[in-house]
This record gives C-alpha cells, sequence and structure tokens, in this order.
C-alpha cells in the first residue's frame, strides 16, 4: 500500500495511541474530566462530528493544546456512491484541519434520509454486495480526493445486514477498490457476527488486517429473545467478553494501527478509566507477544 | 436498480408495519413487484425475521428524541392512552414520509403529528393542546437562533422601517394557564406511571417532572415567550399589547401600527413597542 495520490502517504501517518471519543456536548465533556485525572490513559481524542454542529469548545482547547485528535464524521452518505457534495467536503476537511486531524472516519452506509440535518441522523448499514462495495470505494476515493485526508471507513453497527457477502468480505473489497485502510470497530463486528449465528473470529483468519488503521472498541448490551442475540451498541465502559476475544484476535496481526479508540462517551470517569488501563494492558502484552 | 432506490426499499421496509411483514411473509413476489428481484434476492434468505428488531430500535432511537424535545405532552398523552401507539403512529403517517421531500427535519415533523394528535384526546386530558402548544413554543425557541437576545438595543427604533418579531420571540394564546403550573400528583401514584417508567428507562431518559394545568382559564392567556440568552421568560401582556405585537409581521412600521390604535391608548402602546425595541423582541424586517 503505497502513496495513493492525496494527503500524507500511510506509511507516514503517525501512531496517536490509546485514546477515547467524544461527540458535541457543548459545554464540560466528560473526557476533559478524564484527562485530568488519568492522564496516562488518554493519548488522543477523537471527535465525532457534523459540519452542522461543528466543534465544541471542549474540543477545539484540547486540539489547542497540542495533544492529538482525530475527526470521525457522522454525516456523509458514502453508501449511494459518488458524487459527494464537493461543499460538504470541504466544511468536513476544515474540521478536521482546524483540530489537526492526521486523518479523517466514520461508518460507511447512509447517516441520513430526507434533509441533512442533525435531527434526521440515523445510521443505516451499507448493503453487502460486491456493487455497494464498489460504489461506496468511488465514494471514499472521491472523499479522500476532495478532502486532502486519508479516510479509514468504519464497518457500522445494526440488527439487521441485507446483502449476500460477509461483511469482512465486503470490507476487504472495499479497502482494495479505494486503497485505504479502514477502522475495524470489534463491537459492531460482534454485533454482526451474533446477527449471523457465527462465532466472534468467523472469517477474520482471511481478512487483511494489515488494512486495519484504527481500531474502536466499545462496550454493548446484550439481548436475548426468540433465540436470536442482539447487542445494543450502547458504548457503554463494560465490553462483552467476545469484544474482548476479537481485540485479543486482532492486536497482534494489525501491523499497521496508527490508533485504538474506546467509544464511551459522556460515561463515569471511573468505569471509562479501568476499561482503558484493560487496553493498554492488553495492547502492550499482545502487540509485544506479536 | 440503483444503490439509491435500494436503500429506499429498505427504509420503507423497515419503518412501514404493513410492508414489512408482507416482505417477512412473500419476500420473493414483494421484490418482484418493487422491481428488485435480482439486487435484492439475498435478502429472502437467512434471519430476516431481525429487521423487526432493526424497526423496533430505530424507533426508539427517534421516541427518545421526541421524548426530549416534548417531555411532558409525550408523558401526559401516553399516560393517559396508556400506550406508545399515539406516539408511533408517526412512522406511518403523512408527516413520517413527506418530510423526505421537504425542509422539515424528523422533530419539526413529528411536532406537527403531535399537535394534531393532541387534539384527538382531548376528551381524556382536555389541556393536551395548550400543554404542546407550550412545548412547541420551548422547543421553536431553542432552536431559532438567538444570538443578541440577551442584549438590551440602546439605539432608537427607527419609526418608519416595517418590523418582526426577533427569532427568540413568540406570541401565544393558550387557554389553560402556563405560569401557575401545578403538580399532578395522581399521575405518580395511577398505574400508568409504572407503565411508563421502564419505557423512559429504556431510553436512559429521566422520568419529566410532572406538571400539567388542570383548570381551563376563562380568558386565553396571551404570554409573550422569550429566550435571553439561554433563560426563558414567559411574559403575561394585555389584550392591546399582543395585538400590537401581533401585527408586526413585517408589513408594517412602528408610526403605521400605531396609526390603527385608539389615541388614549397610544402612550402605552407605544412604551410597550419601545420596551420591545430595546428588548431585541423586535427587530427590522429584512427584504
Amino acid at each position: 500500500m503505497g502513496f495513493s495520490g492525496f494527503g500524507i502517504p500511510k506509511e507516514k501517518l503517525p501512531w496517536i495511541g490509546i485514546g477515547v471519543a467524544t461527540e458535541y456536548v457543548g459545554e464540560d465533556p466528560a473526557f476533559v474530566r478524564l484527562c485530568e485525572e488519568y492522564p496516562d490513559l488518554v493519548q488522543f481524542v477523537e471527535y465525532g462530528g457534523t459540519v452542522e454542529l461543528g466543534l465544541d469548545a471542549g474540543i477545539s482547547n484540547w486540539a489547542r493544546s497540542g495533544h492529538p485528535t482525530t475527526y470521525h464524521y457522522l454525516d456523509i452518505n458514502l453508501g449511494y456512491g459518488p458524487p459527494l457534495s464537493a461543499d460538504w467536503c470541504e466544511a468536513t476537511a476544515e474540521l478536521a484541519r482546524r483540530i489537526n486531524a492526521p486523518w479523517i472516519c466514520g461508518d460507511v452506509g447512509i447517516w441520513y434520509y430526507g434533509q441533512r440535518l442533525i435531527k434526521n441522523v440515523m445510521l443505516t448499514h451499507p448493503i453487502l454486495s460486491q456493487d455497494s462495495a464498489d460504489r461506496t470505494a468511488d465514494a471514499i476515493r472521491e472523499l479522500q480526493e476532495r478532502t486532502g485526508f486519508n479516510c479509514f471507513p468504519e464497518n457500522p453497527p445494526s440488527h439487521f445486514y441485507p446483502g449476500d457477502i460477509h461483511l469482512l468480505d465486503y470490507f476487504a473489497r472495499l479497502t482494495e477498490q479505494a486503497d485505504c485502510w479502514m477502522t475495524l470497530d470489534c463491537a459492531h463486528l460482534l454485533m454482526y457476527q451474533y446477527a449471523h449465528g457465527h462465532d466472534p473470529l468467523t472469517g477474520l483468519d482471511g481478512f487483511p488486517l494489515d488494512r486495519v488503521g484504527e481500531i474502536h472498541i466499545a462496550g454493548g448490551t446484550l439481548l436475548e429473545m426468540d433465540q436470536e442475540r442482539y447487542i445494543i451498541d450502547s458504548h457503554i465502559p463494560q465490553i462483552l467478553p467476545d469484544t474482548w476475544t476479537i481485540v485479543d484476535y486482532v492486536f497482534p496481526r494489525v501491523a499497521n494501527l496508527r490508533a485504538i479508540c474506546l467509544e464511551a462517551e459522556e460515561q463515569k470517569t471511573r468505569p471509562v478509566a479501568l476499561t482503558l488501563k484493560q487496553i493498554h494492558e492488553r495492547w502492550r502484552r499482545l502487540a509485544v507477544a506479536a | 436498480m440503483s444503490l439509491r432506490d435500494q436503500y429506499q426499499f429498505l427504509f420503507n421496509v423497515t419503518y412501514d408495519n404493513a410492508l414489512r411483514e408482507r416482505f417477512l411473509s412473500q419476500p420473493q413476489n414483494l421484490l418482484k413487484e418493487q422491481g428488485l428481484a435480482e439486487e435484492f434476492r439475498p435478502l429472502t434468505q437467512g434471519r430476516i425475521n431481525r429487521i423487526r428488531v432493526e424497526s423496533l430500535a430505530r424507533r426508539g432511537a427517534y421516541l427518545k428524541t421526541f421524548f426530549s424535545c416534548f417531555p411532558k405532552t409525550t408523558f401526559v398523552l401516553t399516560s393517559a392512552c396508556r400506550s406508545l401507539e399515539p406516539l408511533s403512529s408517526f412512522f406511518a403517517s403523512p408527516h413520517f414520509l413527506n418530510c423526505f421531500s421537504s425542509n422539515e427535519s424528523f422533530v419539526d415533523a413529528f411536532n406537527s403529528f403531535l399537535a394534531q394528535q393532541v387534539r384527538r384526546y382531548t376528551s381524556k386530558v382536555p389541556s393536551l393542546p395548550d400543554l404542546h402548544s407550550y412545548e412547541a413554543a420551548l422547543y421553536l425557541l431553542r432552536t431559532r437562533p438567538h444570538d443578541e437576545g440577551g442584549l438590551t438595543r440602546e439605539v432608537p427604533m427607527d419609526l418608519t422601517r416595517c418590523l418582526v418579531q426577533a427569532p427568540h420571540a413568540l406570541l401565544r394564546r393558550f387557554t389553560y394557564p402556563i405560569t401557575e403550573i401545578v403538580e399532578y400528583i395522581d399521575y405518580f401514584t395511577a398505574s400508568s406511571w409504572y407503565h411508563l417508567a421502564p419505557l423512559y428507562a429504556a431510553v436512559d431518559e429521566c422520568m419529566p417532572t410532572l406538571v400539567i394545568p388542570h383548570e381551563a382559564l376563562s380568558d386565553p392567556l396571551l404570554a409573550l415567550l422569550t429566550l435571553q440568552g439561554k433563560e426563558l421568560r414567559v411574559l403575561k401582556i394585555k389584550a392591546s399589547q399582543y395585538d400590537v405585537l401581533a401585527g408586526c409581521d413585517g408589513t408594517r412600521s412602528c408610526h403605521q401600527l400605531l396609526e390603527a390604535v385608539e389615541s388614549a391608548d397610544l402612550p402605552r402602546l407605544t412604551a410597550w413597542l419601545d420596551y420591545c425595541w430595546q428588548k431585541r423582541i423586535l427587530d427590522y424586517f429584512e427584504e
């Protein structure tokens, strides 16, 4: 994977460590308290933003102080394929530039129907077909070219997955077609595996994990109904055991990893810190062992 | 069939109960009708029943937003009916379906829907339409720009320019009191509360403080609702003050407004308009 014609060559993107996610809060976001109380645990912050809301004061101050920050878009429909809105891409790039993000990331699929308003945002999972992967790859190429940022597309959450190919086959094809790295959300992957009655690690043995530039880890709430298992993507700090199984499998195998993000926005500080410690400990143990 | 059409089909199946049940019982036939047979054949295999849970989860997420925007109206309405149906029927209504081709957000569309719904249930809770009007006004105030709402204006008004109300101010007529709201304790001890509490807990929301008016007013309460910074102000005003503010619709200047006022009221209403100008409740109409 070499230079792909936009932004910084992927090989030169920095390792920024283990961090936490935040979204637009306005005033006094929880990550600020976390960083004050546990400064060694948070090496970067990922901001989930929209053009409509912009940046909040918490993330602006954090980035202005020189701390590493990444930008996670919550408002770009990549699922339809090109063309994307040039103005929207530029506005997204401007937000990412203001926090000195080394790359941008975000779930693929359809973020909104109707007007592009934060009140209309409800992420729809991409259709898992080869055609859909190719069209989304085209959209990612356009997004990268228009913004000048490398984009790490992310596997989204859902309870229902339309299409005829495995989620990991979809992302293997997408990242190859777009020549990009991806954000692997381990909790979202577990949702997919449960939805199809698979084991947590099904399909990972043949997946090109060197395409994973960022890992997301989040807690979920497990429900069992009518002999089906459902995970509510609740972003609580308590990680499901099978999510840890996926994390433990991928940590030693992600040769190009640049960041690990715990998604537990606006949760109580102490439980988040405990989970962060577990992630640090696992990363030290497993990555070094690799 | 384009990807966009495929996503639109998925959206329709997710939110339209009747369509979804047809899809689950006769998937091949429905896909054929929709011209999606080839692209979506894989959809007819595997665990397609899970789309029911996807639908529930999405509705739940939207309802959480709606609860937070109109907490008291939604609580009182669902309490009175002991059901979420008056709210969840939104997803089958033209309000929801039409907002894709308009400039409305889902919340705005739900607000319009709720305005209709509450009128259907006045036999159960007569004050519901006013309660909703009140919350809709607060919602509108909070979502409209009001950057200068807290500052007093020193410059005198140009009496010849047309006037409009500023975005952080709203005139309302209420037939139930909104400034003397009392706790309606019966709702806390009624069984409906226990039915609803888990619903709020499920969406991680605190139960709204239950404050509903229950005595109708003999005359409509005329109120000017304003936001000053983040502070909400409810100002009871006189009928003549209401009328002169309602006249600020962008077609008349201060002079033209006062021409229609009886001479005895002129000093008082002139002072009232001047007060509203100073408090930025009024602004010039910019074409």
